[in-house]
């Protein structure tokens, strides 16, 4: 019960902390822009589309996310508030293709 | 042939973690290679569906199907290991012996052994969806699979199951006493780790906000990246920065398992009379 109550499912707008949008795109086996900025201690929305033609898989040890985008498609991964550094993300199907999410 | 081999590896390698466990828990147990082998079929045939279905499902619940998915299946294996452990607890390791023997074991313990088949199946069909859609892409974009991709992906798929064997001879060295305990606690923590990683994609998804900060870091001390690390994660739910929610969930796992275990133990033997 205590467990059940401690869950709050968020079904819209309306966290206290709005989380700050980043924008990238896959083409050609590379992101861009290769390398983002997302301010410290705030939720981030890291808006990813795929603009190739076959899946690709957004990952980051360091961000703690992993999600398979389709040909065509746009996905959203949450990230946790961050403290400052530099983390990677790659798309996991293609190794090659890296990018850095700079916190400042 | 790299990527291929490597990617196949990653994904097989976890799975076979798992696969290793659920040979070693269930030796002894008749028919438990078919029940196995019937998991791994069905979680390769359920990884093609779900490769197949992954744009459909990507579009479900605005964008956050994969992630529920993901929830759910985790969360569907979690059930099922803790359901097997309070079944071996309530059974007792003597009654199940007894009825190795007696040869009833192809009754009352196919019911657990359904239950692990089920998660053998759960764990193949999430790694090999990725395996499938890897394979499927780099096929697209070549014209085809070529013989470098195939057999990158056979090398990576032996070198997987030859983790499943040495986990599974390493885990049977354990003397006969000690195996249910091992077994037991080996089963509850790969229940823990898979809540956790279900809160973990309820995370990724903004599904379940609260306690979202990361609670301590030990990624100085061993990646969850690493080898090592990967194959402490699959293992024991080793994160190297847990947020409050997912070390809930890994308690609460670990602690209601404990807690069935112990109301539903097979009570002990009435003493002799002198």
């Amino acid at each position: 019960m205590l467990l059940a109550s401690m869950f709050v499912l968020n079904a819209g707008p309306g966290r206290a902390d709005e989380p700050v949008t980043v924008s990238i795109t896959i083409k050609d086996h590379r992101f861009e822009p290769a390398e983002v900025h997302a301010p410290a201690g705030k939720p981030i929305a890291v808006a990813v589309k795929n603009l190739g033609s076959i899946a690709a898989e957004f990952e980051s040890d360091t961000l703690h996310v992993e999600k398979v985008i389709p040909p065509g498609r746009e996905a959203i991964v949450h990230v946790r508030p961050l403290e400052p550094g530099r983390y990677n993300f790659f798309d996991d199907f293609h190794r090659a293709t890296q990018g850095f999410l700079v916190v400042p | 042939m790299l990527p291929s081999l490597v990617i196949v590896f990653r994904e097989v390698f976890e799975a076979g973690l798992i696969i290793g466990i659920v040979m070693a828990v269930t030796s002894g147990v008749a028919g438990r290679e078919r029940w196995v082998a019937g998991g791994v079929i069905t979680g390769v045939l359920g990884a093609c569906v779900v490769a197949m279905f992954t744009d459909g499902l990507s579009q479900l619940f605005h964008g956050s199907g994969q992630e529920l998915f993901n929830a759910c299946i985790l969360g569907s294996a979690v059930l099922m290991l803790g359901w097997h452990n309070v079944w071996m607890a309530r059974h007792g390791r003597e009654l199940a012996a007894e009825m190795r023997a007696a040869g009833e074991a192809v009754v009352e313990g196919s019911k657990s052994l359904a239950a692990l088949a089920a998660v053998v199946t759960i764990a193949v069909l999430r790694e090999g969806s990725e395996v499938v859609l890897f394979l499927y892409g780099v096929a697209a974009a070549e014209g085809g699979a070529s013989v470098g991709m195939l057999v990158g992906g056979l090398i990576g798929l032996v070198l997987g199951a030859i983790v499943c064997v040495l986990t599974y001879f390493g885990l049977v060295t354990i003397p006969t006493r000690y195996l249910f305990g091992v077994t037991s606690t080996l089963i509850a923590l790969l229940a823990a780790g898979m809540a956790a990683q279900a809160i973990a994609f309820l995370e990724q998804a903004d599904i379940l906000t609260t306690l979202d900060r990361t609670v301590w870091d030990t990624s100085w001390l061993l990646s969850d990246s690493s080898f090592l690390g990967r194959a402490l994660h699959t293992l024991i739910g080793y994160v190297d920065q847990p947020t409050g929610m997912q070390l809930i969930a890994y308690a609460a796992t670990l602690g209601v398992i404990a807690v069935l275990m112990k109301l539903f133990s097979a009570s002990p033997p009435r003493p002799r009379a002198a």
